[in-house]
Formats: C-alpha cells, structure tokens, sequence
C-alpha cells in the first residue's frame, strides 16, 4: 500500500467505508429506515443546501464557535503567558483552572442559559469557557518550554523586555500553542452541537435533534456528516495554516 | 604605541573589513576571585582565586585548563552574566556591569533562534531599538557577514537545515552584527566533528584578520589553542588562578608539524599535567 500516494492511501478507507454502508442499507441487512444508505443522505444534504436551512444552520453554528472561540484565543493566551512567567499569577490562577476544568460544560450549560438567554450569548460563553484551558495549558507549556539560553542570548544583542517578548516569547511558544488551538476547535465543535441541542433555536445541533424528533433519520446523518466534513476541514485549514505560518517547525509525520 | 600608529592600524583594519566593523577592545582582568554559597551549611565553594590577566585589544587569547576549573566561568563573568565576588573586570578601563552587546558569547551549542532563517538570525541584532540601522543599512551588513562567514548560499535556510559547523558560522555572523569589540567563545567548536573543527579554526582565524576584534577562546583542546593564539592562558584547577601566560610568537598560518608548534604543544600539555 505504501507505494501508492498518501492521499490514495487516505482517501481508500473512507470509500470503503461508504460502500459497505450503501449496501449494508441497500440489501436490507438493517432496516434503511434506520440507517439510510449515503446516497440517501447526500441527496438530503444537497436539497437542505439548495432550499433547505442548512447553511442558516451551519452559519449559526460557526459563528457562535467563531466568537467563543476567537475571545478565548484573546484571554487564554495572555492568562498563559502570564502564568508561566509569574510565580505568583501561577499559584493564584491554578488552583482555579483546576477546579473548573474537570466540570463538563454541559453542567455549567443551565447557568449560562439562565446569564446569557437561549440565544447566542449562552453558547457562545460556553464555548470560550471550555476552549480556555487547553489554549491556557499549551500557552504556558510553549512559554516554559523556551530553552533560556534564546532569552539570555536576545538580551546580551541589546534586546529589551518587550522585545524578547515579540521575538523570543511569542515565536518560541507557538508551535505548543497551535496544537493547543487545534485540540480546543475540537472541544468548540462538539460543545456547540451539544449546548443547541439542550437549548437551541438554530444551529446543526438543533437541526440535528428536531430531524431525530421527526424521525428524520436521513436528515439526522446529513447533519452528522456537514459536522464531521465542517470538522474535518477546518483541521486540515489549521494544518495549511501552520505549514505557513511556521515553516521551521516540523512534526515528526505530516 | 603612538597615537598615530593606533590610528594608522584601525585604517588599516577597516578597509579589509568593510565601513563599519570597529576594532578590539582591551579587556583588563582585574584580581577576580569567585565564591559560590556552600549548601546548607557547607563552607562555599571556590571557583576563581584572584585571576588577573590583560588581554590586549585586538588580540586572539586562548584559555586552557583542565576540565571543570572555571574557565567558562570566567567567560561568564567577562560576558557580564555572573558578577564576581571580588575583583572586577575593565574593557578600555570602564568596569564590567552586566552583559553588552559590546562583549558577546558564543557558545559550543548554536543558540540560534530555529524560528529565524540564517539571514533573519544574522538580522536579529540590528533590528532591536537598541542598535537599530536604516532597512537599506542593515540588509547590506548582513548581506557582508554572511558572505563574511562564507554562507551566501544559505539566507534563506532555517538553522535545522544547516550542519553545525554551519550554525556556528551563523553564531558568529550574528553576533559580529552589532559590531561587538569582544568575542568570547566558550569552546565554540566542540561539537564539531574533528574535520570540521579545522575548517572553522581556519575561518575563525580569517575573520579575526578581517575584522580586527579581540577575541578570547575557551578549549580544553591544545592544538587549538596553538593554531588560533597570540596568548595563551593556562588555569590551574579549582579554584582556578593563571599557572602561566604562554606567548605564541609563531607566524600563521601555523602547521602543526613544525617543530616550535610540537614544543609549545608539549610545554602546554606538561604545564596541564602538573596542573593536575
């Protein structure tokens, strides 16, 4: 299999994956009823996109994950950074990261729909609260982790604070904190499904769970899969956007 | 030496080496003593015992010793990072206070910056506030160190795609950038393998003729010592004082199977064996 390119290699499983499940549905081995086969679905995703509420749905969605999202980003880096070059913000901070941090946010969901309402302002809290703390922990892990000798060496150049903090601190930290963004998309995306479909007016979340209450089952999948491909791409956006943005840094396996 | 020969010699050395590197400074050892505080208890430790020495501006000066005598200590203290417990060290006769771009380290593992292309490490010095140059100015300074250190082909390369003699070619671009008077290496070609070593021996000692700066070399590599040197010193082990001050006065490029090579060879080495 290895002499063939990776994206042969990358792209044979999931065609497999969809035909066994076309005839798995076709043959009748389960009821289609239940699990219709992809064709079905795709003919389903299609008329949502032409007509249907699909993309009212996805906007939905994505933008609240956009703002949550990018306020976390704001906060958590510099929370981070603070943590890991103060002592003293470190042992305030921590105790209270930790405490918050193993609660799931579908526990703190009703708080925030009693704060911020039904609409946006709840989910879009929930979001940047649970996006925080992997942003947070790689922020500091990445700020920790640069080796002295850069911020030493910056500094005997003529370096002052602010810039061995532009040129050492910030560069030094974002490969960690990368991968801390991407881990904590992840947690966006499958908090917001969950906080719509708990108390929601649009969103795939919502849209996925009124189909299951119709017994929409066709329109169920088509709904776990825009999430899946909407989660599938924006990893893969994350990835182009490193190779851009850190041309130095090399995982061991792209 | 009169003013104008001074004067005739820094023309001298600055046309060979472009319009704007400045020459050496002399940096003067003054009775440095180093103690560290024992632990819990213990008395302190001894690591520089009165260490006095000149090293003349402009001036290649080895340091040698046996290992862990506090050679590099004392580079540390020149670079102004540690602050002795006695004693005080002077460049051109003002006191040392803290680390300048004036007296820069390079050290035997490359601390480039693995964010930066080799030119943008090279660059790295002069786009700070403190010793910022016009964009046009500073691009063409770079342009010349890293034709200086012979890597015009690699700009554009990140450090991790660079061998290490190539690194540490780039150190020594980068740290020549802010035009520092001192050069303090600490045993920058350690981890090169042997051939290497002898290739950069060789560059280094080009770059010192073309730049003119004083540059004073930590090895525990005695061969090296008596290639690169005017001035050799010998520590003794901890606490480290000067055993001996051994003048080179062999014309370069040295071959080191000429006779007066191997007997300031072997006059180092007896003098390090009693040392131990």
């Amino acid at each position: 299999m290895l002499r063939f390119s990776p994206f042969l290699r990358r792209t044979v499983s999931p065609c497999a994956l969809l035909l066994v499940w076309e005839l798995i549905s076709r043959t009748r081995t389960v009821d289609p009823l239940l699990l219709p086969p992809p064709s079905v679905v795709f003919a389903e995703i299609g008329r949502l996109l032409w007509g249907g509420s699909l993309l009212l749905d996805l906007w939905a969605s994505l933008r609240r994950i956009l703002v949550g999202f990018s306020i976390s980003v704001v906060i958590s880096v510099v929370i981070g950074a603070l943590m890991a070059r103060s002592v003293l913000f470190e042992d305030m901070l921590d105790p209270i990261i930790e405490l918050i941090r193993p609660v799931s946010p579908l526990a703190i969901f009703p708080l925030a729909l009693l704060w911020f309402g039904i609409g946006d302002g709840s989910k879009i809290f929930l979001i940047a609260l649970s996006c925080s703390f992997p942003i947070i922990l790689s922020t500091y892990a990445g700020v920790r982790g640069i080796d002295r000798s850069y911020i030493r060496v910056a500094r005997s150049l003529g370096a002052n604070q602010s810039e061995i903090l532009a040129h050492i601190i910030l560069k030094g930290c974002l490969p960690q904190l990368f991968t801390g963004i991407r881990v904590a998309w992840g947690i966006a995306l499958i908090v917001i499904i969950a906080s719509e479909m708990i108390g929601g007016v649009a969103g795939l979340g919502y849209m996925v769970l009124t189909a299951q209450e119709t017994f929409r089952v066709d329109r169920v999948f088509a709904g776990i899969v825009v999430i899946g491909v909407l989660g599938f791409s924006t990893d893969q956006a994350f990835r182009a956007l490193r190779r851009r943005l850190l041309p130095w840094y090399q995982e061991l396996r792209e | 030496m009169t003013v104008n020969a001074a004067a005739a010699m820094y023309a001298s050395r600055q046309t060979v080496a472009g319009s704007r590197q400045t020459g050496g400074r002399r940096i003067l050892v003054d009775r440095v003593s180093l103690e560290f505080a024992g632990a819990r208890g213990r008395a302190p430790v001894a690591v520089l015992n009165d260490v006095s020495y000149e090293v003349k501006a402009g001036s290649f000066t080895c340091i040698i010793g046996p290992s862990g005598c506090g050679k590099s200590t004392l580079l540390s203290i020149i670079a102004g990072y540690l602050a002795a417990s006695r004693g005080q060290i002077l460049t051109d006769d003002v006191p040392v206070s803290g680390p300048s771009p004036e007296r820069l380290m390079v050290f035997q593992n490359t601390t480039l910056f693995p964010w930066y292309t080799a030119a943008q490490n090279v660059a790295f010095g002069l786009s700070l506030r403190a010793n910022r140059k016009p964009r046009a100015e500073a691009a063409a300074i770079v342009k010349q160190l890293i034709g200086l250190v012979g890597l015009g082909d690699f700009s554009d390369c990140y450090p991790h795609e660079l061998s290490g003699g190539m690194r540490q070619r780039i150190e020594i671009a980068r740290a020549l950038a802010v035009n520092p008077a001192v050069l303090l290496m600490d045993e920058p070609f350690g981890a090169l393998d042997a051939l290497t070593r002898l290739t950069m021996q060789q560059e280094l000692l080009r770059i010192w003729t073309e730049t003119g700066k004083t540059i004073l070399l930590v090895t525990h590599d005695i061969g090296e010592a008596v290639v690169l040197a005017d001035e050799i010193v010998v520590m003794t082990p901890r606490p480290a004082s000067v055993a001996e001050v051994v003048k080179v006065d062999l014309p370069r490029p040295r071959s080191r199977d000429n006779s007066c090579f191997t007997a300031v060879a072997h006059h180092l080495a007896t003098l390090l064996h009693a040392a131990f």
